[in-house]
């Protein structure tokens, strides 16, 4: 674990924070919002596969220690969701802000997904379910697309203060 | 270069002329072979896939099935008589415990290793104390939540494990309420420790009708046939089959209408490893309550009737007098109630009946529905048939009068009149009213037996009366002189007659046959078919009418009128306080030779209102004394009369403006 | 050197250890770090709200004088109405001690009162849980009923240092003892299925045969008392909607949930007190 990945983390637990109080004033409306995309992609694009895959395993065990899931619930699906990421971002511009959101859209919609799968059995009549799991993962992917310039841009930005260039890094200058 | 490819060419041809012609055999065989290979295989896969997939299923799946709740009884008006009471056990499912029982099967064998024991248990040993530490620990679990302290039984424990793994292993069972709540409160949803619901029998209104509602027991038989809607759950052998135990009925409706009652046969099918734990569920089908029944059974009439009855008791009042009631409705047929007293609680029998409750039904003989299981001699109703004979032969007429001197000898025997009176000169209405033997020796005899007989045939008194109850008596006797010549040897004797004209001697007849025939006379016609089935719009009966004139029928109607009015019936206005409804009825008194000495019945048979009538009742009670008199009219007609009290109570009751009271069950079902 | 195919396989092979590896790490540790992330992350909750707080104090700040003097002026009224209230409450308590004296009837378990914050709702399709700002350090205890003006809110899950974890009602992994009003017969009550934007639900099961409930004749679903965990007579919601199951036995409900519950920002935990 490197500076890079405590950075990292900190800037994801900001961001969960915000999303655990938006999720706050939504729960009167029985509306819930999954940011996971938001918080994995950042690191799984631009950061190395260490630095990313600690920062995504860290938040994801954050997530996890006010949840009612298994600890390591979360954090086994991120660090899943970074390996698969880091393993194809080669192959296109991981640079760019438009492909992160495409990115962070994808990745939130198949943990989503995954989340879903694993805990069906929770739910005493899962067929009623559909349509709010339907309008939770619209409402959380409109997020997502609000949302990911910032994220990527606080993310980039608390690097840079402590003085740590992605750019010139990806570059090979560091 | 070239040389060199000669030479390999060559080779080849070398080679070639080797070739021995004797190998296309061998070719051959090769090929009858792989022909029979691919046959085998393609014989296998397309006409064999069914019997190997069956064969995969039957090593794979298991079925569990579970018997569908029993459907309700109900009387005439709706109200439950025999429902279903859940009853909750705490159960624990083992087959989800496979991890548990890993691990503690690991702690065991280690602490025995670190003991140095040369006695260590063998692998099945351990297991089987392992399975014992971790199913114990959750019974400690549930002791602590309900204050118990129950023991798990090891032998149990490792039979269902072995021979029920997939069934739920019932830790404590008939949970009382707060025990469940309690469960339900602490238990954590997903915890191998459920709260399961079975149903058991219930009966609001307890004793009552016991013996025509019967009784269920568990179904022992391990082949019954169970009912299934769903072909997923129909196609398995038993082996693979893990049942949970269902009831049968043993008495009564629960026992005649049992295909009816019996729930729908529920499951589930379920994939397991070679181990036999589960590994996935692939079909659940939910069981369904079986169908309810409405009978004919009026409960306040029934609770009257058994009321009354029980109020005939012993000297010292410790017991109650064996005795019968049936009261039915003479337009339909319809019981409208049918006791037998002694009787027992069918609480009892929920969830099972105890050794010593059995042993008290058995000492008190209550087992025994009298009321259509019991022959016994009719006594002085059966007059009414003598005189309906009379009639209808032409013997007697309406006004034909006899004297009566408080005696008559017929053949050999002299047989006195009722209680030795002597009534004079006495016609048709008063020898009804006072019951006087000797008018009815007299006609009876003039009548003669083979047409008595043959008039106790034409209202089915031969016979049982087709009930749909079970273990209706085939007892009952009508006798005449070929049956005498071939049962005892003897002939038939002018005494014999007038036996039978006063209700004594063979005639043997039951309470509901009794009750049938009172029904028949009220209506004029031959034959009433009792029936327990309600139909809220059945129609009248129509038999064979009597054929009897107006006056004909008048007589009989004003005897026994006079009997309630001034004669052996007047008792029956003791419990039966509306004086503007006319009774008509008739008491007996049989005697039966016993071991004991003589024993006395006491009969009373009777419909109302006379002029145009309803129901119609006949009551039997038993003598517990041998040679003591137990007169129809001192212990049969107030019970009567308070059958009648309860009949016409109701019906003022449920005229437009009045209120019916609601029903009103002994117990409310305990949970 | 590696081969490529070896290299491009490598984060899998390590995500699969380090997977394996989570598998084996032992539950004391991963109680511990549960409870360390927990405690890390909580001043966030407590922050958040107290900028809520403060928000809320800014808010009423902008109200004018004269809407502060009659609330004042309601508020007045409400503490008469709640003087006269405790005063027949202390009455009707020394009758039931002197009933259950003179009787030899069991006392009831006593609860202290302890009100809370809530920091955080958390209402998601698979569980419904708040924070709320006291934990330890208020002695509440793992277990303890949490309610509120409308009745139950839930059941304390986890007790952290400062905070506490409570599971609601709604949450389908809840289940408690309850009883209809007027009616003693124990039922079993679960949190169910969360529509959007609709009232929260939860179902009803082992409900009698005799008992009926329509929308526009709904029953009070109460607790029962006898399940060891909540005191009895407190609302649960109003039961709507009863099928008779197939098997005859018995009815399975539907209860509408209080619609004040998913905006609750006050509770009150119920700490069991120990008698000896």
């Amino acid at each position: 674990m490197t500076r890079t990945t405590f950075i990292i983390f900190a800037c994801c637990a900001l961001i969960w924070a915000c999303v655990s109080q938006l999720n706050h004033y939504l729960a009167p409306l029985h509306l819930s919002v999954f940011a996971g995309g938001l918080l994995v992609s950042f690191s799984a694009l631009r950061l190395g596969f260490r630095e990313g895959w600690w920062a995504s395993f860290l938040i994801g065990l954050l997530i996890d220690s006010s949840a009612a899931v298994p600890f390591g619930f979360h954090a086994l699906l991120f660090a899943a969701a970074h390996v698969g990421v880091f393993h194809l971002r080669g192959r296109f511009p991981r640079e760019e802000t438009s492909f992160g959101m495409v990115t962070a859209l994808l990745v939130n919609l198949i943990l989503f997904l995954l989340i879903t799968l694993l805990l069906i059995h929770r739910a005493p009549t899962p067929v009623d379910l559909l349509p709010r799991l339907l309008i939770d993962l619209l409402v959380s992917e409109v997020l997502i697309i609000a949302c990911i310039p910032w994220s990527f841009a606080l993310q980039e930005r608390a690097l840079e203060i402590c003085g740590i260039s992605l750019r010139r890094a990806q570059r090979g200058l560091l | 270069m070239a040389e060199k490819s000669t030479e390999r060419s060559g080779g080849l041809v070398e080679s070639h002329k080797g070739y021995d012609s004797r190998t296309i055999f061998f070719y051959f065989a090769v090929a009858a072979l792989l022909t029979a290979l691919t046959s085998g295989l393609a014989y296998q896969q397309l006409f064999k896939t069914d019997e190997y997939h069956e064969k995969e299923k039957q090593q794979n799946q298991r079925r569990i099935l579970v018997p569908g709740p029993r459907g309700n009884i109900y009387d005439r008006e709706g109200r439950l008589l025999v429902g279903n009471r859940p009853r909750f056990a705490v159960t624990l499912h083992l087959d989800s415990l496979r991890k548990e029982f890993r691990k503690e099967y690991i702690k065991v064998r280690k602490a025995y290793r670190e003991l140095e024991d040369k006695d260590i248990p063998n692998s099945t040993q351990l297991a089987q104390i392992a399975r014992y530490s971790v199913v114990q620990r959750y019974l400690d679990q549930v002791n602590a939540s309900l204050g118990r302290s129950e023991k798990l039984d090891a032998k149990d424990l490792n039979r269902h494990f072995h021979g029920e793994l997939l069934l739920p292993y019932s830790l404590v069972d008939d949970l009382k309420p707060e025990e469940y709540a309690r469960l339900i409160e602490q238990l954590p949803v997903s915890s191998p420790l459920q709260v399961y619901a079975s149903s058991t029998r219930y009966y609001p209104f307890g004793s009552a009708a016991s013996h025509v509602l019967g009784y269920v027991s568990a179904n022992e038989e391990p082949d019954s046939e169970e009912t299934y809607t769903d072909n997923k759950l129909a196609t398995f052998n038993d082996k693979n089959t893990f049942k949970m135990r269902g009831t049968i009925g043993r008495d009564g409706i629960e026992s005649e209408y049992d295909n009816l009652l019996q729930g729908e046969t529920g499951g589930t099918v379920y994939r397991v490893d070679p181990a036999g734990y589960r590994a996935e569920t692939l079909y659940r089908h939910v069981p369904i309550q079986g169908k309810s029944i409405t009978t004919s059974i009026d409960i306040d009439l029934q609770i009257a009737a058994e009321t009354a009855l029980d109020k005939n008791r012993s000297e010292d009042d410790t017991v109650v007098l064996k005795s019968a009631a049936v009261v039915i409705d003479i337009n339909t047929g319809e019981i409208l109630a049918l006791a037998s007293n002694p009787d027992y609680d069918l609480n009892d029998f929920a969830p099972r009946l105890s050794t010593e409750k059995a042993k008290v039904i058995t000492d008190n003989e209550a087992w025994m529905n009298r009321a259509i299981s019991g022959a016994y001699p009719p006594g002085s109703t059966f007059k009414i048939l003598t005189a309906v004979a009379g009639l209808h032969n032409g013997w007697l007429t309406p006004n034909s009068h006899f004297d009566c001197e408080g005696h008559i000898v017929v053949g050999r025997s002299d047989f006195p009149c009722h209680n030795r009176h002597v009534h004079g000169n006495i016609g048709i209405r008063d020898a009804i009213a006072k019951s006087c033997n000797v008018f009815f020796i007299h006609y009876g005899s003039q009548t003669g037996g083979e047409a008595l007989a043959a008039e106790a045939r034409r209202f089915h008194l031969d016979r049982p009366m087709g009930i749909e109850l079970p273990h209706e008596t085939r007892r009952m006797m009508i006798p005449d002189e070929v049956w005498k010549k071939k049962e005892r040897g003897e002939s038939w004797y002018p005494g014999d007659t007038a036996n039978m004209a006063i209700g004594q001697g063979f005639v043997l007849v039951t309470p509901l046959q009794m009750a049938s025939f009172t029904a028949s006379i009220a209506r004029g016609e031959v034959f009433t078919q009792p029936t327990l089935e309600h139909q809220t719009n059945r129609t009248r009966q129509r038999t064979e009418p009597i054929g009897f004139s107006r006056e004909q029928a008048a007589a009989l109607r004003d005897g026994m009128e006079e009997c309630i009015k001034t004669g052996t019936g007047k008792t029956l206005r003791i419990n039966f306080k509306h004086p503007e409804i006319r009774v008509a009825g008739k008491s007996g008194t049989a005697q039966k030779r016993t071991a004991k000495g003589t024993i006395n019945y006491a009969w009373f048979i009777s419909y109302a209102p006379a002029e145009k009538p309803e129901i119609a009742i006949a009551v039997m009670v038993e003598g517990d004394k041998a040679d003591e008199e137990y007169g129809g009219g001192t212990y049969a007609a107030p019970v009567t009369g308070s059958i009648l009290q309860e009949y016409f109570d109701k019906k003022s009751a449920a005229k437009p403006g009045t209120i019916a009271q609601p029903p009103k069950p002994a117990t409310s079902p305990a949970r | 050197m590696l081969p490529k195919r070896f290299d491009q396989a490598q984060p899998f092979i390590t995500l699969g250890i380090i997977v394996l590896a989570w598998l084996i790490v032992p539950t004391a540790a991963k109680r511990l770090m549960r409870l360390s992330f927990f405690e890390f992350q909580a001043p966030l909750d407590i922050s958040a709200a107290t900028v809520r707080d403060v928000q809320e104090f800014w808010s009423l700040r902008t109200r004018s004088r004269n809407e502060l003097i009659e609330a004042g002026i309601d508020l007045a009224h409400l503490n008469a109405k709640y003087e006269t209230s405790i005063q027949r409450n202390a009455a009707l308590e020394g009758e039931v001690a002197r009933l259950q004296e003179l009787l030899k009837l069991p006392s009831y378990t006593e609860y202290r009162a302890e009100p809370a914050r809530v920091a955080r709702r958390d209402f998601n399709v698979w569980w419904q849980r708040m924070v709320i700002r006291k934990g330890r350090n208020y002695g509440i205890t793992e277990g303890a009923p949490v309610i509120f003006v409308g009745g139950v809110v839930g059941r304390v899950r986890v007790v952290h240092a400062y905070t506490s974890e409570v599971e609601l009602i709604s949450n389908p992994g809840l289940r408690m003892a309850a009883t209809i009003e007027g009616d003693t017969r124990p039922l079993s009550y679960q949190g169910g299925n969360n529509p959007t934007f609709g009232p929260a639900k939860g179902t009803v099961e082992f409900v009698p045969l005799d008992v009926t409930a329509t929308p526009s004749a709904s029953r009070r679903l109460v607790t029962s008392g006898v399940g060891g965990v909540f005191p009895a007579g407190l609302t649960i919601g109003q039961i709507f909607r009863v099928d008779p199951s197939t098997d005859g036995l018995f009815k399975t409900g539907e209860v509408r949930l209080d619609p004040r519950l998913d905006s609750v920002s006050e509770v009150t935990v119920l700490i069991p007190l120990q008698t000896d």
